[in-house]
């Protein structure tokens, strides 16, 4: 066994005495990974063993409560349905379009002449629409408020934003101290 | 003669099976010592923790049809050390109980036994308790991602500290301490602590 197989000296040793988990190794059975040093220590001290057996205890009192808890926990919930790739009816779908739009393409010159008439006529007209109604007093008499109230939007959006993010920071901090 | 001296090919593996076992179980000699010790509040070379231990190691032993397949020893053979730790601490506190009864008034005696809860559920009861499993759950999923990894492949999927260091692709260290800290902090989020 190479010495990369081991636990690093300075994680199982504290000070004079076996550390917390160095014992946890031992109390684990991982004895191979273990200098056989601190083996011997623990056999020796007194105050290691009493921590060795209360560690030991925990051990067993975490992992019997931890298979009890995931085999409730995968049979609690619902095996994951595969749901099925949609790609084959996607083509399918696609192809029946295609071949219900083939008698249509014997109408395509009127299409092409009303695009181009859309184009010629009714955008020129819809502009000129849409530049009267942006002109008219209405409208702007009412852009100042407008602007106001975008600005307020945006502010409150930014708000919310802002206290969201820092409730996440909270809870990943909170995770990572644990 | 002799043939009757030997054993038959049905007892030969019983045999050896046996043997085996009782090379594991002494192994765990100090493991057990160092258990009953702890749950009696006694230095290993009392000879109450000797008898403890021997004893539990003799119920291991006899009892061990009863050990799953793949079920780890260890935890086994701890349980079996704590249940009868515990009962030679009831069947001390009853005698003790007695004892005083004749003697009533003398109440000076610092025993031990005085401290010792032995009504109340212990640890591995606690810990077994259904109310506590949801807490359990929830502490596992508060886990960071490598302690809660490590933890049940070590307790669920009975790996080793470098198989799941190899899976995991971490140093060994790395792995003990995952075990270490996530088993700290879901004994204390179900409030059992290491002196429970």
């Amino acid at each position: 066994m190479s010495s990369d197989d081991k636990l690093p000296r300075e994680l199982v040793w504290e000070g004079a005495h076996v550390s917390d988990l160095g014992l946890t190794a031992i109390a684990d059975g991982e004895t191979a990974i273990v200098e056989a040093g601190a083996i011997a220590h623990v056999e020796a001290c007194e105050w290691c063993g009493g921590r060795l057996g209360r560690t030991a205890l925990l051990a067993e009192a975490v992992g019997s409560g931890v298979a009890q808890v995931r085999p409730a926990t995968v049979s609690s919930r619902p095996p994951a349905r595969v749901m099925p790739k949609p790609w084959r009816a996607l083509g399918a779908g696609t192809a029946v379009a295609m071949l219900a739009g083939l008698p249509a393409l014997a109408h395509l010159g009127n299409f092409v002449d009303y695009v181009s008439a859309f184009c010629t006529r009714g955008v020129p007209v819809i502009a000129r629409g849409g530049f009267a109604l942006a002109t008219s007093e209405p409208v702007t008499s009412a852009l100042p408020a407008a602007t106001f109230a975008a600005s307020a939007l945006l502010i409150g959006m930014g708000l919310m934003i802002a206290r969201a993010r820092s409730r996440s920071g909270e809870q990943s901090v909170e995770r990572s101290a644990s | 003669m002799i043939s009757l001296l030997m054993p038959t090919a049905a007892e030969l593996p019983t045999r050896l099976d046996e043997r085996a076992f009782a090379a594991q179980t002494g192994e765990l000699r100090l493991h057990v010592r160092a258990v009953v010790a702890a749950v009696l509040g006694l230095g290993r070379d009392h000879p109450d923790v000797d008898d403890c231990a021997h004893e539990a190691l003799r119920r291991a032993l006899e009892g061990r049809e009863r050990l799953r397949d793949g079920e780890p020893m260890r935890p086994w053979v701890t349980g079996i050390a704590r249940h009868v730790a515990l009962d030679a601490l009831r069947a001390r506190k009853r005698q003790r109980d007695r004892t005083a009864t004749t003697r009533e008034g003398d109440d000076s005696s610092p025993d031990p036994l005085d401290r010792v809860a032995d009504t109340g559920p212990s640890a591995f009861d606690r810990l077994s308790d259904a109310r506590r499993l949801d807490q359990i759950a929830r502490a596992l999923s508060a886990l960071p991602e490598g302690q809660r990894k490590a933890l049940t492949m070590f307790h669920m999927e009975g790996l080793q500290y470098q198989e799941i260091a190899a899976r995991l692709g971490v140093p060994l260290g790395t792995v003990a301490t995952w075990v270490m800290r996530a088993r700290k902090s879901v004994a204390a989020s179900v409030g059992v602590s290491e002196d429970s």
